[in-house]
């Protein structure tokens, strides 16, 4: 009887706890009807959401949203059509020797608090990066610009350090952005007042983008549509979504429910597996990525290559890089770890028709030297050649745990390699372990993006001016971090990079030359394309790019879905193209 | 009450010097990876950005403004030196947030939740355990509840989580997936938000509860039939005390000690936060973190977090040490 008592007591506290939690479901606020709502999903949580200076180094500009939604940029490089979108900007041209570029900023232009936008902003922002090398990409914009000036009241000229044709396209230096986001233009009358820009937080930011922040926590970005943007004046365009939400809502498995219940609009690269996007485009059908069928994902810019430590007896002799080459199947990767989402790789440039005139061009070479092909038994022979006995290779083989793809793809490279003998030792090492050993050259193989993806700027990563001898600490991991050296190939790159982007007929010429070498040479082995796969929900918008509607590229967390969301001016006849819309049977 | 003063003392001696060795430690352990915190800044921003370089001038500027370009004895002396004045400085990773901002956003909901749920899966499972215990094969419907908390003890705690998020918030979705309240809500001190929060709070709440459950279930049932063969017990059933009285004031007193030894220690652990909870639910707080500052090296802010959590712990055990002789007559007698 006592012992019925106390249960009793353990009833009642249970009964507590129960109703402590029963009244509260289902009295759920968003500031704006979920029709109206175009909510992101992003992959990690915002550390400090009220840290929004984008030229602090670790703050995140994708997943706050701040250089999609608040910040803007002189051009746009739609990299799916090659199309060089004026936005803040209207035109570019270089003097005769490629010193200066002047620029006509668009008239009308102004910041949400209704400054106008002007030369002197962007005067303004150059000076503040010469001045403060603790701001991003300071280092990179001093090196290339040597001044900025106000030519009259909407045209600005930026006087090169050296003749360089290509100025328009570094993102690192001109705000112009394609792959992911660039230099941005900052209000001078907000940022003059700051004593010190790198310690100032601008947690309330001023931009000239379509929407304002109204609220920031750990988890969510929440942005509403401005009334008064610039745009819907000079465009006459209204952007869909009254209120935009990046919102975190945990690991992988809680993103692909939030999906699939219709909670989340579209994820970014990276944040769902093949095998779960799968299982959330089954159970709702309104859930696509970039193709219907596989390889489901758009191609991200940047392919993936195997680095080989170069500076590494016997991996500098070209002929065991290539025997390396020959004895990983490609699509065994393609298959094992990316489930098919992605395709095999020749070389290091995405697959894009704007791309397609150079590879076209080094047809042959391509055949000459089958860079993806498997063929253990022509590895074999490559080995003799060199007096390498497999068996006798040791490969430091360094991932990144926090990479799903680094972790699935290194177990497919490291079985293909043992099984030909070689030892392979995979080691997982942290961020910044890893960012220190694999700059100093303590590697063998290492997993890598080759970024930005543009023909010149990529071959420029092999360059000798980046060498470093092992030990010290190399410019970057992809910035020939694998200590590759040939002054003949370093010739070529820097001719290129005197050639305006126009004159193709130079450029190929010079790329089938390069490419005779880098193909001899094979200083890294190239891989697969980089999958990016994108979950799109159309439950309550549409409009998204996708395959049989390639207008621009699916991304959610690069500066360029400011004109996935708007739709942009076509450059050649300004007719207006693309844009979110809501759902037609919803509205 | 004669605790003396020379136990006192004695006491604080060790708690001051507990802070001291682990301040000095986390000085210096984190320091002896290799590899630069702003390092991995820039490894984090170029696989955001696509690419980018090591940008040497930012590194070294960095550098110079946190001091990491001295020796590391002066900058383990400014480190004390600021730490006296209770400044913990500057994040590197998310430069130029202060520790402490990082601190307190985080503080409230990990101590809220976990205080919390702490504090319910130990009474509840102390009780239930107890219970259990005492009635020993009579009540066959308890003894049901020995299995039940040997599988949620063993439960390997993200997959009852999972779990959990997929049948209480996706296919019956009672509970909001994800997060401490509403996306797009600001923090305020209304009843509503209050209600937001609870919402929220349910279910890493429940998780947690039922996973520690299983713990002080089963100890405290193991606990209490290791009393009843106690010759007390016996004596006091022979002098014909009611068996509710003995269970009350005699067994399950004494069971208790140990279980709360258990429960202040968990509580100073609580600031550690729950570094699973807060995955999985999206949950803010201080596990997170710690597990990112660890990741990237960020040395303030894992000086920070460390110095909360042994401070924290090195407090409950100070506490207890006081507590205990008078809790426990027994400790006092000893000493004396």
């Amino acid at each position: 009887m006592k012992v019925k008592k106390a249960w009793s007591i353990v009833a009642l506290l249970s009964l507590i706890l129960a109703a402590s939690i029963a009244p509260m479901a289902g009295s759920a606020q968003t500031t704006a009807p979920r029709e109206e709502t175009f909510k992101i999903a992003i992959g990690a949580r915002i550390a400090d959401p009220t840290n929004l200076n984008l030229y602090a180094p670790g703050v995140s500009r994708s997943d706050t949203g701040l250089h999609q939604l608040i910040y803007e940029y002189f051009f746009y490089y739609n990299l799916q059509t090659g199309e060089f979108i004026p936005w803040l900007a209207e035109s570019y041209e270089y003097n005769d020797d490629f010193t200066a570029l002047t620029v006509k900023l668009r008239e009308g232009v102004t910041w949400s608090d209704g400054q106008p936008f002007t030369p002197d902003d962007v005067v303004f922002t150059y000076d503040l990066l010469r001045n403060n090398p603790g701001m991003t990409w300071a280092e990179e914009a001093n090196k290339r610009v040597a001044s900025v000036e106000k030519v009259d009241d909407l045209t600005v000229r930026f006087n090169l350090t050296e003749p360089n044709p290509r100025y328009h396209l570094n993102r690192e230096a001109f705000p112009a952005v394609g792959i992911w986001g660039g230099i941005t233009i900052l209000p001078k009358h907000i940022w003059e007042n700051q004593p010190d820009p790198v310690t100032f937080k601008n947690s309330d930011p001023v931009g000239t983008g379509p929407y304002r922040l109204v609220d920031a926590s750990q988890t969510a970005m929440t942005y509403e549509r401005r009334d008064d943007w610039w745009g819907t004046k000079v465009f006459g365009i209204t952007p869909g979504p009254r209120v935009i939400q990046f919102v975190h809502v945990g690991p992988e498995t809680n993103i692909a429910l939030a999906i699939t219940a219709n909670e989340i609009d579209v994820a970014p690269i990276g944040v769902l597996t093949p095998g779960s996007f799968l299982e959330v485009a089954r159970r709702n059908p309104n859930v696509r990525a970039w193709s219907l069928d596989a390889p489901y994902a758009w191609l991200d810019p940047c392919p993936r290559a195997l680095m080989v430590q170069n500076a590494n007896p016997p991996l500098d002799k070209p002929e065991v890089r290539w025997a390396l080459s020959y004895l990983i199947d490609r699509q065994a990767i393609v298959d094992l770890a990316y489930e098919g989402t992605t395709v095999a790789a020749w070389g290091i440039w995405p697959e894009y028709d704007g791309n397609q005139p150079f590879f076209d061009a080094i047809a042959d070479l391509r055949e000459q030297y089958p860079t993806n092909t498997y063929d253990p038994a022509r590895a074999q022979e490559l080995f003799e050649q060199a007096g390498v006995s497999p068996s006798d290779l040791t490969l430091r083989y360094i991932v990144d745990p926090g990479s799903a793809e680094q972790m699935k793809v290194s177990t497919v490279i490291a079985d293909q390699l043992s099984a030909a003998g070689i030892q392979v030792e995979v080691q997982p090492l942290e961020t910044a372990p890893r960012e220190n050993a694999l700059r100093r050259g303590e590697y063998d193989i290492y997993f890598q993006a080759f970024c930005p993806g543009y023909i010149v700027e990529n071959l420029e990563l092999f360059h000798g001016k980046f060498y470093v001898p092992l030990g010290e600490m190399a410019p970057w991991f992809e910035r020939n971090s694998f200590r590759y050296q040939n002054p003949e190939f370093d010739a070529i790159v820097d001719q290129m990079f005197q050639v305006a982007p126009d004159d193709q007929q130079q450029l190929i010429s010079l790329y089938q030359q390069a490419m005779e070498i880098w193909f001899r040479d094979l200083p890294v082995l190239p891989m697969v394309q980089a999958p990016a796969l994108v979950p799109f929900n159309s439950t309550y918008w549409e409009g998204w790019p996708t395959a049989e509607n390639a207008w621009n590229m699916p991304v959610s967390w690069w500066a360029t879905f400011n004109l996935v969301l708007n739709g942009y001016p076509d450059p050649e006849t300004g007719e207006w193209i693309g844009g979110l819309k809501p759902k037609a049977s919803q509205s | 009450m004669s605790v003396s003063w020379s136990y006192l003392a004695e006491r604080f001696v060790i708690f001051v010097a507990t802070i001291f060795i682990s301040v000095t430690a986390v000085f210096f352990v984190p320091r002896l990876v290799p590899g630069d915190p702003l390092g991995a800044v820039l490894a984090t921003m170029s696989t955001a950005a696509g690419g980018g370089s090591g940008s040497e001038e930012l590194v070294a500027e960095y550098r110079r403004r946190f001091g990491l370009d001295e020796s590391l004895f002066q900058q383990y002396l400014s480190y004390i030196r600021e730490l006296l004045r209770g400044n913990l400085g500057y994040s590197i990773a998310i430069f130029p947030t202060r520790v402490s901002t990082l601190l307190a956003d985080a503080i409230p909901w990990t101590v809220g939740l976990l205080g919390i749920t702490t504090v319910i899966s130990w009474l509840l499972g102390s009780l239930l355990g107890a219970i259990v215990g005492w009635s020993g094969g009579r009540a066959r419907f308890l003894q049901a509840l020995v299995p039940v908390a040997l599988i949620l003890y063993t439960t390997p705690y993200y997959i009852l989580a999972i779990i959990l998020v997929y049948g209480l918030a996706f296919r019956w979705p009672i509970f909001p997936l994800s997060g401490a309240y509403s996306p797009g809500r600001s923090p305020e001190w209304s009843l509503s938000f209050a209600g937001d929060v609870i919402k929220h709070g349910a279910l890493p709440a429940l998780s947690i509860v039922l996973i520690s459950l299983g713990w002080w279930f089963l100890s405290m049932r193991s606990l209490i039939i290791s009393e009843q063969g106690q010759d007390y017990i016996l004596w006091a059933e022979a002098k014909g005390l009611p068996r509710r009285r003995i269970f009350w004031a005699y067994a399950f007193r004494n069971a208790l000690l140990p279980q709360t030894t258990g429960l202040a220690l968990s509580l100073g652990h609580i600031v550690g936060g729950a570094l699973i909870t807060e995955v999985i639910f999206a949950y803010p707080g201080l596990g997170y973190l710690i597990y990112n500052a660890i990741k990237g090296l960020d040395f303030p802010v894992i000086q920070g977090t460390i110095l909360l959590l042994a401070c924290s712990v090195a407090l409950v055990n100070f506490i207890l040490d006081l507590a205990y002789p008078l809790i426990d007559p027994r400790i006092r007698a000893s000493r004396t």
